[in-house]
């Protein structure tokens, strides 16, 4: 009995781990959307472009580009860690049975 | 390293731990969530400001992005809570009020939460001696 709890404890710690992942990313996703309008770039592009280096004329202290582009940059790299680690967490079991343990913690 | 609930009580503290922290307006968002930024300003003596940018990421326990400014404020700030000052980072960040530009910020490494704690205590310590 206390194996049966102990499994249905884990199993509910999994499925909120991966609902607040959700959340954070999503949190993320909403923030980067802002710089992506405002500057007609996505995410991704912006990143690897700062990544190798070619904004470095940008790097010049000057507002209100300078902070957008040091926010941006740190959010994006958060988010791609946060995504590698939604897809670890859920690779560890399938995606439908995910979904059948959100609905029975729900 | 600091997890969150750590961290929230180090910010929210200032005040307290450290004397010569006159007021503070630092706040950390979103709530619950292991990815927030903190931005305010923290005064302290002689009328210096300190404005303070970070993007945290408390499950890998690293700031991410960060920015710091130093300058000292043309009127005192006496009122609680402090005027506007998102305004007045904003200046500082743009030059209006800062001495110097900032170093080559995006590029450099993030650094660990607990170093954090140690560097705005030194940051403390020097505005106390200076």
């Amino acid at each position: 009995v206390n194996g049966s709890k102990l499994a249905t404890v884990q199993i509910k710690e999994r499925v909120m781990e991966l609902q607040r992942l959700i959340r954070e990313i999503h949190w993320i996703e909403w923030q980067l959307r802002t710089f992506e309008d405002k500057y007609g770039v996505l995410s991704r592009d912006f990143y690897e472009a700062m990544e190798s280096g070619q904004l470095s004329e940008f790097d010049d202290g000057e507002e209100p580009h300078f902070h957008d582009f040091l926010e941006w940059h740190g959010l994006y790299k958060t988010w791609l860690k946060r995504e590698q680690l939604y897809r670890e967490t859920l690779s560890q079991q399938s995606l439908p049975e995910q979904l059948h343990r959100a609905l029975v913690a729900a | 390293m600091l997890v969150r609930r750590q961290y929230e009580q180090l910010v929210y503290t200032l005040p307290d731990q450290y004397p010569s922290v006159r007021l503070s307006t630092l706040v950390l968002v979103p709530p619950g969530l292991d990815t927030a930024r903190l931005t305010g300003l923290v005064t302290f003596d002689s009328d210096i400001v300190l404005c303070v940018y970070e993007l945290l990421d408390f499950q890998q326990g690293v700031i991410e992005a960060y920015r710091y400014e130093v300058s000292r404020c043309h009127s005192p700030f006496t009122e609680s809570p402090l005027p506007q000052a998102d305004e007045y980072c904003r200046a500082s960040y743009a030059g209006m009020i800062r001495g110097h530009i900032p170093a080559i910020l995006p590029r450099r490494p993030p650094f660990p939460i607990t170093s954090i704690s140690h560097q705005t205590s030194n940051t403390i310590v020097f505005l106390r001696r200076s």
